[in-house]
């Protein structure tokens, strides 16, 4: 006991006595400790307090879109075997007037707002339930209506009469998409009676369901939803659209799951890096510590017993890591979380964290380091006592061949090929540097291309849909009268018919697909539509009932590939196409509800022939005479006034405006990444500064000898700063190399997540450029301290070192 | 840029120092240097005077611990005073910062250590050639003319590619004083150049330090080796921080230069506690002693007892009559102050060559001895015998 007390009390002062070091390696440790905890915690406490709040609404397994019904059928469905919950409810599409321009609105009409049993709404302030003549608005809208409680706000109903409607309140939907991610439709919330006296229907069209026992087979959800669609059918209505969710997981939940996976897979990666930083700072100290294990070994201590004091010193240092990593990981995860959640309309509720993870952190924050700590303690230990008393040293330098390269290097000033040459003498240490410098460089870099990749893919998105403004009605207008009136607007150039509307794909075995396919009718050789094709060709004049499909349809739709044949039921018609090419997809569609959005192309007019609508269009494209976003916000303004006029009611998106919405999406990605460089940027700085603290430590002599011979404490800095420099420029040029496929794999994936298709690659030379500065700005910082602390140091004490 | 910022620094300091025509090149002036320890204040340099001129070679030699690297680490100003005045090729070096040390250094001053330090990354020409860069007085393109030249005269131009770890530790000493000439300073200064060479390669080393003085260079170095010592033109003996040199010329005026220089190189110290008997009367007589610091009592032992004789101080010696007349000692000397008495002692042989070499000394001693003996006489009791 007495001895185990020395050796610890030899450890303690050893690391007491280097308290720089102590902290170095210490703080490399907690480094990868909070990179990982960060994203651990992050990810447990986002999706803990997404899933228990999604669940807490009873989110509906299935939602039918049926032609009209009443509370009488709501109650007979209740009644039916296998289900847990049955709602009914109104969905209306209106407009709302912000400021000087409409926006699509969808006001959700509930028959009582008590007694919610599906997709619950919970009030946020105001009144509750909204009196008659109020809406609620979704709370995430509150800040883009810009309105305040007890103000009206415009309404226009689908048959063109305005209304106001005082704002009483807001609610909280988990079931709509976040205001905050800019999305283009406002959720708003009304009793039955208000939208009786709007004009519209008191019947409800929109029945939510939530499935009893086994909703998570979808066998058996089929035959529950087959069992009440025929229920329905016997009452005399009509079921127009049927849509299964996967149980209990909330709207995006996918792509916030893969950005967070990505997130945990960049913590883990940091804390690789931070277990090379202990590998060299564990060996650095060590090589210091030579002497003391050749007398430790002389006086009979085996080897076993050395290393298990050095592991235990290691031990220490680690739990001095994990105690102040975990504290500054649980307030950096509980900001993210919070500005995650904000972002997706959530709130959290429970910080707690899951006990897996506090078991996870702790066995990582406490294994690696020492599995890392093992081999320098191993190698540094197998140092005989001769060896150990005799001081010699491992360390070569004009044996290898790079060596030799840098010495007929001879053109630059002698103390920049010292510097650069110091830096290749100790090639283990320099290797692991460069790794965590080169892998952290890398990921940078990616991050950087990455983001490059989202805007040009959002460029391309631009370039796909070549027209400033797109008007949309909410009925299909005759196109040559509506064309005419678009043209009598100043500013504007081009106008171009391209309508849509939404089908379902009726698949081979007669089954409905579950969600709807958006249907554009274009002109083959209009110039307002240049897709990218993947397969097959794009549409000619002359193709009767043949069709381009995007990506998100094949994605749907798997069994579908060119030269197949598709059913389409359009309005309870069916129309057959033949599958003649696919396009890519893009990050935003016009009339699309989500990027991953399936979509078909057709020519117009068969595509108006199947809907019966020949000689009438649902929507415009329209070119401007100029295309600064002023302008066509301006242009945007006079159509819409031109089309109020006239009665119609149309929705007019500008290109600017669209594009702003997604790049908001795309900037909170890119931010989520950034936060990741920075730890990275921590890390491989801390890897730096790690190596240059020791180079300093290996070569103090030399330093005396310098300044004995003339070098000014200037220069000694210099010379330091520029073995720094020489070793991230290195870096630099590795990271340079890694990036290409990490940033081609990070790219594809976010691509696949976020609209089923691998973003536009791009690796934009000047993220390369931008990491060579932040690194050699890295070097100058981290290698500064060493380098200062070489500069202060006296001759005499210097030469007397060791 | 680096190049032009390293000339800006350089440039902007200082220019070789000229001294005044007929002042020392080395000037000392009451330099005490203390080390703070845990253990408590040592004081490695006590009030030091020390001078050393033009085209001198001077060995320092003493103890371990003597205080004879602090001497010339003072001199290069690698070493700090606590207190006096270090002049060197007429600067104040006392005066200036760490930095400002560096580069005066640089361009004034060749340092020479007894491991070589080279930098193992530079060749051994890029090693000559980097004080040349560092101090920027010599333009660059002439460098590497005049390393070749520096290397030449060392004998070591064949390997001037070399890496310092491809030569042998003789060669690389030569590298390392072809380093320390690189900008062509006034003053070498070499903390003990041959410690860690055989002895043949030692001898050539130090021919290449003769052939430098020859040349006009002042070379300041400590050294361990007596017979090397000897071959300098002047031998500089410190012993507990104190310099030795007036000691000896106040105990024996009229030794010459080079006589001084062949007595300073046979010297020990020896440290005697207070009390303590350096030599006891009737023992054989081997050595001759030089009072460095502290006081002796000579006693003569009689009936029993010990009768105090004379009290000698520093810069007077004892232990002559025992070796001149008969062989034993002709009474008992005792440490006699309050502190360590430090005494310069010489063996018999190298007493005997003394004498030999210089017939003034010899004719001071026995006028002494003689002096000594009577007063001897007045003090012995009757009946005591003869020693």
């Amino acid at each position: 006991m007495r001895m185990h007390s020395l050796r610890l009390r030899k450890i303690l002062r050893d690391l007491w006595s280097d308290k720089a070091r102590t902290a170095l390696v210490a703080l490399s440790i907690a480094a990868g400790i909070f990179a990982l905890s960060l994203t651990l915690r992050t990810q447990a406490m986002l999706s803990t307090n997404m899933l228990d709040a999604y669940a807490a609404i009873s989110p509906a397994d299935v939602t039918l879109t049926i032609d009209g019904f009443d509370e009488q059928f709501v109650r007979a469905i209740r009644t039916m075997p296998g289900l847990r919950a049955v709602d009914g409810s109104s969905h209306l599409d209106v407009r709302i007037r912000i400021g000087s321009e409409w926006r699509s609105m969808i006001l959700k009409a509930v028959p009582d707002f008590d007694s919610m049993q599906v997709n619950r709404l919970v009030s946020v302030a105001g009144e509750w339930p909204p009196p008659k003549r109020t809406v609620l608005l979704e709370r995430s809208y509150l800040d883009v209506v810009g309105a305040r409680f007890g103000e009206p706000l415009l309404i226009e109903t689908p048959h063109g009469r305005q209304f106001q409607l005082g704002l009483s309140g807001a609610a909280h939907d988990l079931t709509a998409v976040s205001g905050r991610l800019g999305s283009p439709i406002i959720f708003g919330y009304i009793s039955l009676d208000t939208a009786e006296w709007l004009g519209l229907s008191d019947q409800m069209n929109n029945l939510q369901i939530v499935i009893g026992d086994h909703r998570f087979d979808p066998a058996h959800v089929q035959r529950v939803v087959d069992d009440v669609q025929k229920r329905t059918e016997d009452a005399g209505h009509q079921v127009l659209n049927t849509h299964i969710r996967a149980p209990d997981e909330p709207e995006l939940y996918g792509i916030i799951a893969s950005m967070l996976d990505v997130l945990r897979a960049l913590g883990t990666l940091s804390l690789g890096l931070s277990a090379f930083l202990v590998i060299n700072t564990i060996s650095g100290l060590l090589v210091r510590q030579v002497p003391q294990i050749g007398v430790l070994k002389a006086i009979g201590a085996p080897r076993s017993v050395i290393v298990l004091m050095y592991l235990g010193g290691v031990l220490v240092l680690a739990l001095l890591a994990l105690l102040a990593a975990l504290p500054l990981a649980d307030v950096g995860a509980r900001a993210l979380t919070l500005q995650l959640a904000g972002l997706f309309n959530y709130d959290i509720q429970n910080f707690a964290v899951p006990p897996y993870v506090i078991g996870l952190e702790i066995v990582a924050g406490l294994i690696l380091p020492l599995v890392a700590g093992l081999y320098p303690v191993l190698a540094g230990t197998r140092v005989t006592v001769r060896q150990a008393i005799s001081g010699i040293r491992n360390e070569q330098f004009g044996t290898s061949a790079i060596d030799r390269l840098l010495g007929q290097w001879r053109s630059a000033a002698i103390t920049q090929r010292y510097a650069l040459r110091n830096m290749m003498r100790r090639k283990g240490r320099l290797a692991l540097t460069l790794t965590a410098l080169a892998i952290g460089g890398a990921i940078a870099i990616a991050v950087l291309s990455v983001r490059a990749s989202l805007f040009t893919t959002l460029d391309q998105a631009e370039g796909y849909w070549q027209q400033d403004v797109t008007i949309v009605f909410e009925q299909f207008q005759r196109s040559d009268q509506i064309i005419q009136q678009a043209l009598h607007v100043p500013g504007v150039a081009l106008v171009d018919s391209q309508p849509a509307t939404l089908g379902i794909r009726q698949r081979p075995n007669g089954d409905d697909a579950e969600q709807p396919t958006a249907l554009f009718g274009v002109q083959p050789d209009s110039s307002l539509l240049q897709p990218t094709l993947v397969a097959g060709r794009w549409l000619t004049p002359q193709d009767s009932n043949a069709v381009v499909v995007n990506v998100g349809f094949l994605k749907r739709e798997p069994d579908v590939a060119v030269g197949d044949t598709v059913t389409m039921k359009i309005d309870e018609r069916t129309s057959r196409w033949v599958v003649v090419g696919v396009v890519t997809a893009q990050l935003y569609n016009y009339r699309a509800s989500a990027p991953d959005q399936a979509i078909l192309y057709a020519n117009r007019t068969p595509l108006l022939e199947a809907i019966r609508a020949v000689g009438s269009t649902n929507r415009l494209l329209i070119v401007t005479t100029q295309h600064d976003p002023g302008f066509q916000n301006q242009v945007g303004h006079a159509l819409d006034a031109q089309f109020t006029a006239a009665g119609l009611q149309a929705i007019v998106q500008t290109r600017t405006t669209t594009r702003e919405r997604v790049a908001s999406l795309i900037s909170a990605i890119v931010v989520l990444l950034l936060v990741m460089v920075c730890l990275f940027v921590v890390v491989a700085g801390l890897s730096l500064m790690g190596a240059m603290s020791l180079n300093v430590l290996d070569r103090t002599k030399e330093i005396g000898v310098l300044r004995a011979i003339g070098s000014s404490s200037t220069i000694v800095v210099w010379i330091v700063l520029m073995e720094g420099v020489y070793t991230s420029i290195l870096s630099w040029m590795l990271a340079a190399m890694l990036a290409v496929p990490f940033s081609k794999i990070i790219s594809d994936n976010i691509g696949w997540s976020l609209m089923n298709w691998p973003l536009e690659y791009r690796f934009p030379p000047t993220a390369v450029l931008s990491w060579l500065a932040i690194v050699v700005v890295l070097a100058i910082i981290a290698s500064y301290l060493p380098a200062i602390s070489a500069a202060r140091l006296s001759v005499r004490d210097v030469l007397a070192h060791e | 840029m680096f190049r032009w910022w390293s000339r800006r620094v350089a440039s902007s300091h200082f220019q070789a120092a000229v001294p005044a025509a007929n002042a020392p090149l080395v000037e000392l002036r009451h330099v005490v240097k203390t080390y703070v320890t845990p253990a408590g204040n040592v004081a490695a340099l006590n009030n030091v005077n020390f001078q050393v001129e033009r085209g001198e070679f001077v060995a320092v030699i003493g103890k371990s611990g003597s205080g004879k690297s602090t001497l010339i680490n003072t001199v290069a100003g690698i070493d700090r005073p606590t207190s006096g005045e270090v002049l060197v090729c007429g600067t104040a070096i006392h005066e200036l910062d760490e930095s400002q040390l560096a580069l005066w250094r640089g361009q004034n001053m060749g340092v020479i250590f007894q491991f070589f330090q080279l930098l193992p990354t530079l060749t051994l020409l890029e090693n000559v050639m980097l004080p040349m860069e560092l101090a920027n007085r010599i333009p660059p393109r002439e460098r590497r003319h005049r390393a070749l030249k520096l290397l030449e005269q060392v004998d070591m131009t064949e390997q001037a590619d070399r890496l310092p770890a491809a030569v042998s530790g003789g060669q690389q000493q030569r590298v390392a004083i072809a380093r320390a000439l690189a900008n062509d300073p006034a003053v070498l200064v070499a903390d003990e150049p041959t410690g860690s060479l055989d002895t043949r390669t030692a001898d050539a080393i130090f021919d290449l330090f003769e052939r430098f003085v020859a040349q006009g260079k002042t070379v300041l170095m400590v050294t361990h080796d007596r017979d090397l010592a000897s071959r300098v033109s002047r031998v500089v003996l410190i012993a507990d921080g104190e310099i030795a040199d007036r000691h000896i010329a106040q105990a024996l005026p009229m030794l010459t230069r080079h006589e001084m220089v062949q007595l300073s190189a046979r010297l020990e110290p020896l440290h005697y506690a207070p009390g303590a008997v350096i030599v006891r009367q009737g023992d054989p007589a081997e050595q001759f002693y030089i009072i460095l610091k502290g006081e002796v009592d000579i006693l003569l032992e009689q009936n029993g007892g010990e009768t105090l004789i004379d009290r000698r101080i520093s810069g007077e010696f004892f232990g002559e009559m025992g070796l001149l007349h008969g062989g034993q000692r002709t009474a008992t000397v005792r440490a006699a102050s309050a502190f360590d008495t430090i005494l310069l002692v010489l063996d018999r042989a190298s007493f005997t060559t003394l004498l030999e070499g210089s017939e003034p000394t010899r004719a001071e001693i026995a006028r002494a001895v003689r002096l000594r003996l009577l007063n001897m006489e007045d003090y012995r009791e009757p009946g005591n015998a003869n020693a």
